[in-house]
């Protein structure tokens, strides 16, 4: 089943700027990670699934049902986490979350002390004397406190420091693990490395790519490097070689594409040395980011 | 109900300020009743002054005093209140952005307006009734007798028009989405206005220049003297109450929530 079904989904500002068309599917149990560039369109699609602004044209499905028309029911099993959460700066950090589980309709408090000695947070603070880290503990409590069957973060750990985004991403992983469905935006390219299944890639409100991450790893680019016991060949020609760089018998350069017709090549010469190795995701996005397509 | 606990508790500290600033300066008012009762002020004052304040004819000096009292005087704080309630429904939760953390739990938008103008209308209705009481019972524990029926008339007229300031203010505040302009803004409109009816008396315009100002739908003297509200005002009051909530609900229904 799929939790996320977006379908052409268009939701422009007067700017000309917003969502264009996306179409998107997340299956149910899921982490996946959205990604993009400031003004691409992340929040906004967040915030137009969430029925906090209207689309234009085309469907939201969430958890089998239409955002248009179900919001209510939708927001019931959904958690949404800002990415700069504002709670009631007067309440301290309990009053907030009982004020949310009271309109919920739950009146077990277990999971909010769970969560609360797991982030180590005292709820009993007022809000405005809590520093902004701390501030967004409560609002992590708050997404997660009634047990959400999709749980939507727009840049979750800005704020959090190292050690809380450990145990975050730790809190994270067990949601899926007991089925529950990630939608994450974010730009820390590692933290979407290390807990997404798949993500999407959004640039000027259209969305450039959807895949797995070790896909994109994978199949996008090789960082090459090589060390012939001759003059190293001209490399040049073999297609997917980019940003060849040649110091005497040794070569670097990224690859992109099938690796046969690179492999061939090289056999032709005698190699003393070679390592292909993964660029980091940033490298990687950042291609799609400038327009490049992944780089190909 | 949980929505309006909440929204009551935000407002309670408010509230309470409010409702002792109404009753301190009613209080401060009703300690000089007997200067201006037995000292004959208003007999010894001209005609044409006192028109400044209505048409007081056959009307007695304690119903003349309550009269200027709270529609010179104290009227300015529960309107004044129940603009910003207006401001802080919307607004003031779009700028301080909770309208978020609000959006995102199970309630439509429709009970979240609701829930808060029920705090709005009785928050008003508190403070009204704190600065009634006073009025009402200070000037009577002076050994002063008013037309306490008519009193509570002008009271009732008085909350028309809060409510109506109140829904044509968030009627209009749907399209600002910044609480400190807002409150310039419209506090600054209400305080001009009031100030301006008393210059229109003054002038001597007609009453259809004065109608321009929302205070001008609260003759009070009129009130006082007859124990009723004039037809056309309360007929204007309701249809701005009215017109005024629906245009909310409407907008508020559509209004785009973006970063």
């Amino acid at each position: 089943m799929q939790a996320i079904h977006v379908e052409n989904l268009t939701r422009l500002y007067r700017n000309g700027r917003g969502i264009k068309g996306v179409n998107l599917q997340v299956q149910q149990g899921e982490v996946f990670g959205f990604l993009g560039p400031n003004g691409a369109g992340k929040t906004t699609l967040i915030r137009t699934m969430l029925g906090f602004m209207h689309p234009q044209s085309g469907n939201i499905n969430l958890l089998g049902m239409s955002a248009l028309t179900q919001s209510r029911a939708i927001r019931a099993r959904v958690g949404y986490l800002p990415s700069d959460p504002a709670l009631y700066d007067f309440l301290s950090g309990q009053q907030n979350l009982d004020f949310a589980l009271a309109v919920r309709g739950i009146k077990n408090r277990s999971r909010v002390k769970e969560l609360a000695d797991r982030l180590e947070i005292d709820l009993k603070r007022r809000l405005k004397t809590l520093s902004r880290g701390n501030k967004q503990k409560v609002a992590i409590i708050a997404t997660l406190a009634h047990d959400p069957d999709l749980i939507i973060l727009d840049e979750p750990t800005s704020g959090l420091d190292p050690l809380v985004q450990e145990i975050f991403s730790s809190l994270i992983r067990e949601e899926q693990a007991r089925g529950k469905t990630v939608f994450m935006s974010s730009h820390v390219l590692s933290e979407v490395e290390s807990l997404c299944d798949r993500v999407g890639v959004i640039r000027d409100g259209r969305i450039v790519t959807v895949d797995h991450v070790e896909n994109l790893k994978r199949q996008r680019v090789k960082y090459v490097s090589v060390e012939f016991r001759q003059a190293a060949p001209d490399l040049a020609k073999v297609a997917g070689v980019k940003d060849l760089q040649v110091e005497g018998r040794k070569v670097r350069f990224t690859f992109h594409g099938a690796i046969d017709p690179l492999l061939g090549e090289l056999a032709r010469s005698s190699v003393v040395d070679l390592s292909l190795s993964d660029p980091p995701l940033e490298e990687i996005f950042r291609a799609f980011y400038e327009g490049g397509g992944g780089g190909r | 109900m949980t929505l309006f606990r909440q929204f009551f508790v935000a407002h309670i500290k408010g509230l309470l300020i409010w409702m002792a600033v109404g009753a301190l300066m009613g209080f401060a008012l009703t300690r000089s009743v007997g200067t201006f009762v037995d000292g004959g002020i208003f007999e010894a004052m001209p005609a044409s002054m006192l028109a400044l304040y209505g048409d007081f004819t056959g009307m007695n000096v304690v119903d003349i005093y309550l009269t200027i009292s709270v529609g010179k005087g104290t009227v300015l704080i529960p309107t004044l209140y129940a603009v910003i309630m207006a401001l802080s429904i919307v607004t003031r939760e779009v700028d301080r952005r909770t309208v978020e953390f609000l959006l995102a739990l199970p309630v439509q938008r429709m009970q979240v307006l609701l829930a808060r103008l029920g705090v709005l209308a009785v928050n008003v209705t508190l403070v009204n009734a704190a600065i009634w009481a006073v009025l009402r019972f200070d000037i009577a524990a002076q050994g002063y007798e008013g037309s306490w029926a008519h009193l509570n008339v002008l009271f009732v007229n008085l909350w028309l028009l809060c409510m109506a300031l109140a829904a044509v203010t968030l009627a209009a505040s749907m399209w600002i989405d910044d609480y400190s302009v807002g409150v310039k803004l419209f506090l600054g409109l209400v305080t001009l206005t009031f100030f301006l009816e008393y210059v229109f008396r003054g002038a001597h315009l007609s009453r259809a220049i004065r109608l321009i100002t929302p205070y001008s739908y609260a003759d009070l003297a009129m009130v006082m003297r007859t124990g009723t509200i004039d037809t056309l005002n309360a007929v204007v009051l309701l249809v701005a109450i009215v017109g005024g909530l629906a245009v909310s609900f409407w907008a508020f229904n559509r209004k785009q929530f973006s970063a």
